[in-house]
């Protein structure tokens, strides 16, 4: 199992964006890439290597789930676990999104002092 | 008979039985005995009274004449014999003449002169004439020396024997046969001879003897006799001692009375009578001299006779003679005339019998006859009169009239309800045809022509309502009924029946029908559809609406199951929710409204909102389904959902940035802060947490009512998540300064029920109850069986649950006070969201609180059996 050190932020509102750079990159000393829609981050993404994905559901063009899959379609980048982030987090659409291949959702709005810590352990409980 | 005749004649009148109608025979004989043959009965009384009065007079005269000529006859006899005797007499009298002219007479004078007389021949019947010597005692020898002289030696006085005094008959002419026996014989010693004998002697007189049997009676049948004397004296002796000194003699005739009386009677036809003679007034056989009947023939007859009695009386002796006449006298003065009067008169007056009994009884019969048919027209004016009087009665009290109409006269015959009935006088009514027609409404007169002119070709009823106008030009509603009256052969047709007035009943129906139409159109043109169904749930009744809404015809509909109008589950659950209402008469859907979903006749299903209510219809359960198809309103609630669910998530976009970058500062990642800025930051994070909690709100409610909202049901244990929620709100409680505390608890209790909803349940309890907990209060939590379910209550001591709030309480966005909202927090949408869920796990939520003493709210859930342990509770 190697560090977490590389995520990749797909997220199209800047403000959240902005954030989410200090939550995770502040707080919890990632490297943080973030990019602004799906389109942007399959054309980033193998190129910035990351341990972990963390997709935004709910954005125009492109949403999470499709990202997903395009992105999956990279080799690079199929092993790399993603992580959803919504405002839908009942159960069965937890499952739902496990199911598309994510390894976990985290709800919104998120406490941007504890995102790092539940992204660490979302990372720890994949390697396990 | 005739009379039969005339009593099949008697027939009854047609309407009524003749009941009287007896046997013709049995009324024949009784009639006989009636008081009606009483005439008869008298005429031919009368008449054989006349009959038998004729018969009498003619029997009487008969008899009359009869006795007339018996009488007469009787007489004669009588005299005949009276008249003999003195003959007799007068011989006698001769023969003493003879012994007093001459000094003695011998006995050839003696003979001399009697056979002068020629006795047979003159006097036919007399015995003989004889003299008996009176012979004074002493001298008795002297006598008998002398006859025997005579030349008769063997004379002598008999009876021998002494006595006083001595007769001896001497001389007896004619001196042969009988009489020869006579010769001496001493009649004064036989008693009888001897009184008249003594009388003769004593008076002088001529004396006849009674009955005596004579000596002559020597062979023969015998006869009765008597004597005759007539005493002969010396001189003319005056007195009576001078008599019996001078007495010489007797000289008497003996009389043998049958020969005597066939004498005297020679001359006459005794045929006709008999008669008899006794001696003396005795009616004895001693004393019979005579009886004629021994002459002849008894008379067999029986019949009455004439009789007579005589006496006669000579020379100091009485004889009886007792004549009757013979059949042969009687039938001289019977006429068989007098006898054929009884039968002609009696035919006569059976004649006048049947005659007057014939007329009498015609009469008679013709009068009962009569007094029957009075009678019974009486009888039968009486019934006519007492039905008419019913019909009146009855027809003007239900305000009836009867009519009659002759369609060939065209007259009609109106009773007094009818004139009332078509508001005129009879004085200005001409009871016709016209003047009736005249009186029809204009629209129906045509109509009412027809159907009459129908009634009388061949139907024989007439049957119809029509309008009438009145003088004064209101127009009335008629009923009118009448029938074809089946005639006698002949007899001209009418048709009878009755009018009446049925405006107000028209106007009633109208006024019903126009309501009915009215509450049709409504039930028709309603937008809602009423179905009803019964309790085993076929359709009843399916209303235009919900033809529309189901696009089903009513007949494709009418007594089916009205689960076909349901998707699944419903359709297979709704049997099953009627059962369990049928059984435990808990209405779950009864009274409440409910989103339902239904299904069209094309299979497309649609969301319906359903009102059910429960009617007794005849004793039967029937309910009532009031369906709304809000398949727009559901549009448009999705509509407004998804923009609810737009606008959510357009809100907590933001939302997000807020809370992050307030929660970032708040953190210290971007370094410390001023002192004076952490309470500001602190207001902004509490109101971001607000915001987020009320979008969390309406995005969970537009779920629930989506339906999307997604329950994850387990079978656990309860308390655990009691205490879970006890321990997530407990920060929130303290905050308000409340304290939340347990007060009872059931630890072996089993829900099914998504354990994060039922912690959003428990929270938004709890957190109302702080919320609106006065600072220091407690809020009372407790866990209770209640039946089969188990009920969580919090209690708070809080103001209570307004009354004009309560209704309203579990609905989207109430809140009791908006004044409360800004101070106590809250969407609006809590209890209505804490509705549904626990609607979803089976369970209900329910509060009681009255104004002013708190509130308790909780919320029950079926027990359910452990998974370990048997089934529980």
């Amino acid at each position: 199992m190697g560090q977490l050190q590389r995520i990749l932020y797909v997220e199209d509102e800047p403000d959240i964006q902005a954030i989410a750079r200090v939550a995770l990159e502040a707080v919890g000393g990632f490297v943080v890439n973030i990019c602004g829609s799906g389109e942007q981050a399959l054309r980033e993404a193998e190129g910035f290597r990351p341990n972990l994905i963390m997709l935004d559901v709910m954005m125009p063009g492109m949403d999470g789930p499709a990202t997903l899959k395009a992105l999956r379609q990279q080799p690079a980048l199929a092993a790399v676990p993603v992580v959803f982030i919504t405002a839908k987090v009942q159960a069965s659409e937890v499952a739902a999104y496990k199911d598309l291949g994510a390894v976990d959702v985290i709800p919104k709005p998120f406490d941007p002092m504890r995102l790092a810590s539940q992204v660490g352990e979302i990372w720890t409980r994949c390697h396990d | 008979m005739a009379r039969l005749d005339f009593l099949f004649l008697m027939h009854s009148p047609p309407d009524l039985p003749d009941t009287s109608m007896e046997g013709p025979m049995r009324e024949a004989v009784r009639g006989l005995f009636s008081r009606r043959g009483l005439a008869a009965w008298i005429v031919l009384g009368i008449s054989l009274l006349f009959t038998i009065a004729v018969w009498r007079t003619l029997l009487q005269r008969e008899t009359d004449a009869a006795t007339r000529q018996f009488n007469l006859m009787a007489g004669e006899i009588v005299i005949d014999i009276k008249e003999r005797l003195r003959q007799h007499e007068q011989i006698l009298l001769g023969g003493a003449g003879l012994f007093d002219a001459s000094m003695s007479v011998s006995r050839n004078e003696w003979r001399a002169y009697i056979s002068r007389l020629n006795l047979s021949k003159n006097y036919p019947g007399i015995q003989g004439v004889g003299f008996s010597e009176w012979i004074a005692s002493g001298g008795l020898a002297r006598h008998e020396a002398r006859i025997r002289a005579e030349g008769f030696p063997a004379y002598a006085v008999r009876p021998p024997g002494e006595r006083e005094a001595y007769t001896a008959i001497i001389y007896l002419e004619p001196f042969v046969e009988r009489n020869l026996a006579a010769f001496g014989y001493d009649m004064f010693s036989e008693a009888v001879r001897n009184k008249a004998m003594r009388a003769a002697a004593t008076t002088g007189q001529t004396s006849i003897s009674g009955k005596v049997k004579l000596v002559q009676e020597t062979h023969g049948k015998p006869q009765a006799g008597f004597l005759m004397y007539v005493p002969v004296y010396r001189g003319v002796p005056a007195t009576e001692e001078e008599r019996w000194r001078d007495l010489l003699g007797f000289v008497y005739s003996p009389y043998r009375v049958n020969d005597l009386m066939r004498g005297i009677l020679s001359q006459r036809n005794v045929d006709l009578l008999d008669f008899t003679i006794h001696d003396g007034n005795a009616d004895t056989d001693e004393a019979l001299m005579y009886s004629s009947a021994d002459e002849h023939l008894p008379d067999r007859s029986n019949r009455q006779r004439q009789s007579v009695s005589e006496r006669i009386e000579a020379y100091g002796h009485a004889w009886s003679v007792r004549l009757h006449s013979r059949s042969s006298f009687d039938a001289r003065f019977q006429s068989p005339l007098t006898w054929l009067v009884l039968p002609l008169g009696g035919a006569f007056g059976l004649a006048l019998f049947a005659l007057t009994w014939s007329l009498t009884s015609r009469r008679e019969q013709a009068m009962a006859l009569a007094q029957r048919m009075t009678a019974r027209s009486r009888e039968n004016e009486q019934r006519l009169r007492e039905s008419n009087e019913r019909l009146k009665l009855a027809t003007g009290f239900s305000g009836i009239g009867v009519w009659e109409y002759h369609p060939d006269s065209g007259d009609l015959i109106w009773d007094e309800q009818m004139f009332v009935v078509y508001h005129v006088a009879p004085q200005e009514f001409s009871a016709n045809y016209d003047a009736w027609y005249s009186r029809l409404h204009r629209d129906d007169r045509a109509r009412l022509e027809a159907e009459l002119a129908e009634a009388l070709a061949g139907q024989g009823r007439f049957d119809s309502s029509f309008r009438i106008v009145l003088p004064d030009g209101e127009v009335r509603h008629i009923k009118g009924d009448g029938y074809l009256a089946q005639s006698a052969d002949g007899a001209a047709p009418r048709m009878i029946g009755v009018n009446y007035d049925i405006t107000e009943q028209k106007r009633t129906e109208e006024a019903l029908a126009e309501s009915a139409r009215q509450n049709q159109a409504i039930f028709d043109n309603v937008v809602d559809g009423i179905i009803t169904i019964n309790s085993a749930g076929l359709v009843a009744s399916f209303n235009l609406a919900a033809e529309r809404i189901f696009a089903y015809r009513p007949e494709e509909v009418l007594g089916r199951n009205v689960n076909m109008l349901m998707p699944e589950p419903y359709h297979s659950q709704h049997d099953g929710y009627l059962d369990n209402y049928r059984a435990t008469r808990i209405p779950r859907v009864i009274g409440i409204g409910r989103e339902v979903v239904g299904r069209r006749k094309d299979g497309s299903v649609f969301p319906l909102d359903l009102a059910v209510s429960e009617i007794q219809h005849r004793g039967q359960p029937l309910f009532i389904g009031i369906v709304r198809d809000i398949t727009e309103r559901k549009k448009a609630e999705r509509m407004k959902s998804e923009f609810v669910s737009t606008v959510s998530h357009e809100l907590r976009t933001p939302l997000t940035s807020i809370a992050g970058s307030l929660g970032l500062l708040a953190g210290g990642a971007l370094g410390s802060l001023p002192a004076t800025a952490l309470p500001m930051l602190e207001i902004a994070t509490r109101n971001c947490d607000r915001l987020s909690r009320l979008i969390d709100d309406l995005l969970d409610m537009e779920k629930i009512e989506a339906g999307k909202l997604h329950f994850d049901l387990g079978v656990q244990p309860l308390m655990p998540l009691v205490e879970h929620a006890l321990q997530a709100n407990q920060g929130y409680a303290a905050q308000h300064k409340v304290t939340l505390r347990l007060s009872t608890r059931l630890d072996d209790v089993w829900v099914k029920v998504d354990a994060a909803r039922l912690g959003q349940i428990l929270s938004n309890f709890l957190s109302n109850a702080a919320k609106f907990s006065p600072p220091g209060e407690v809020v009372e939590i407790t866990v209770q069986r209640s039946g089969g379910s188990v009920r969580i209550e919090v209690r708070d001591r809080g103001p209570g649950i307004p009354d004009d709030f309560k209704a309203r309480i579990f609905e989207k966005f109430s809140q009791a006070d908006s004044s409360d909202t800004r101070q106590k927090g809250g969407t609006g949408l809590g209890l209505a969201i804490t509705r549904e869920l626990a609607a979803r796990m089976e369970g209900k939520v329910g509060y009681e609180s009255q104004a002013g003493a708190g509130a308790m709210f909780y919320v029950e859930l079926p027990v359910q059996d452990s998974p370990d342990s048997g089934p529980k509770g």
